[in-house]
């Protein structure tokens, strides 16, 4: 009887711990070429595998094919990437098949791994703009990004919540009074 | 000799709060706004040298050169355009090269030094903006985006606090 009750325990546990983000995603593949580098050399890193992250500007549908704009950002360690910083440069994310330009909507955050596959000149106004080109073999979308509140006491060294232990900070700061 | 020491270290340490970036104000009498030039008030000289900022309008890349539209405010002591005060017009600034648009998205507060080219009707593509003053400019710096007013929640905060200084103990309350 305490076994099944002990699994379920443990189910429930670890189940909050799993994550949706394939591996591939989640750890660091490969070497850190910028979009900088690859247009710089687009012969020579063909075939190199990136983890390129960012926030989405566009989709383009092909007959076979979508190109999904993406603004390269920095990531973090776990392959989300972050608001802003970093070479803040564009390249292609190319799913093979169709991609819903609903689904996948200006300013939502998408990484993906696969093998770098030349430049495609798409024109942003009149400029024309090599993207890298990306043949996606594994992809993430990430929610929308919150950005953690800074909690009080952080910037008030007399920070005190008199209605502590039931205010709106009351996880946390124990040395009220 | 110690005048002449004291003068000298003087100069020295003063000079160096002296900023090496153009002067804001290098027109007698403070620089026109953008509504005042349209306006038919005081008119710049050409390639005058004028900082002005505001918020994004509007952005459009040219082969060669990044059109921005910018709804101006006046400018803290900081260069910073104030955003919550009255719009002083509007101006249109060229920039050499390519600048990401999506990193000048609409309301993204900017600061703009350049020269003064006249009036234009600048072409953003297919369309194009009424006559505007134009700046070529220099130097574009990028504020971050003020906060959605929709996350402002009223804060009330509470504290006490006591401190000493030397032999004095103070104690006191702040709401």
């Amino acid at each position: 009887m305490v076994r099944p009750i002990l699994l379920l325990f443990l189910v429930v546990l670890f189940s909050g711990c799993a994550s949706q983000v394939p591996p591939a995603i989640r750890l660091a593949v490969g070497e850190s070429l910028s979009v900088a580098q690859v247009q710089g050399d687009p012969g020579g890193t063909r075939g190199k595998v990136v983890r390129w992250g960012g926030e989405i500007l566009r989709v383009i549908n092909h007959r076979d094919s979508s190109d999904v704009v993406v603004l390269r950002r920095p990531l973090f360690n776990d392959g989300e990437p972050k608001p802003e910083g970093g070479e803040a440069k564009r390249f292609v994310a190319r799913f093979t098949g169709f991609v819903d330009p609903a689904a996948f909507r200006r300013g939502g955050r998408l990484t993906v791994t696969g093998k770098l596959d030349g430049l495609e000149i798409i024109e942003v106004g009149e400029y024309p703009y090599p993207h890298p080109v990306v043949r996606v073999a594994e992809y993430y979308r990430w929610p929308k990004w919150e950005p953690v509140p800074e909690p009080p006491w952080h910037r008030d060294p007399f920070y005190c919540d008199p209605l502590w232990p039931w205010g709106r900070y009351s996880w946390g700061y124990p040395y009220c009074w | 000799m110690m005048r002449t020491l004291l003068v000298w270290s003087l100069v020295v340490l003063l000079t160096g709060c002296s900023s090496s970036l153009p002067s804001p104000h290098p027109i007698l009498g403070g620089q026109p706004s953008p509504g005042q030039i349209l306006a038919g008030g005081r008119r710049p000289v050409p390639r005058a040298l004028l900082t002005w900022g505001g918020t994004v309008q509007a952005v459009y890349n040219r082969r060669d050169a990044t059109l921005v539209e910018v709804l101006s405010y006046p400018l803290d002591r900081s260069q910073h355009p104030i955003v919550g005060a009255e719009s002083t017009g509007r101006f249109a600034v060229e920039m050499k090269g390519f600048i990401e648009p999506a990193e000048l998205p609409i309301g993204r507060p900017v600061t703009v030094t350049g020269r003064y080219a006249g009036i234009a009707r600048v072409p953003f593509g297919q369309s194009r903006t009424g006559p505007l003053p134009l700046l070529k400019g220099e130097r574009l710096e990028l504020w971050e985006m003020p906060p959605a007013a929709s996350r402002k929640t009223p804060e009330i905060h509470f504290g006490i606090g006591v401190g000493t200084g030397g032999s004095n103990v103070g104690v006191g309350i702040g709401l």
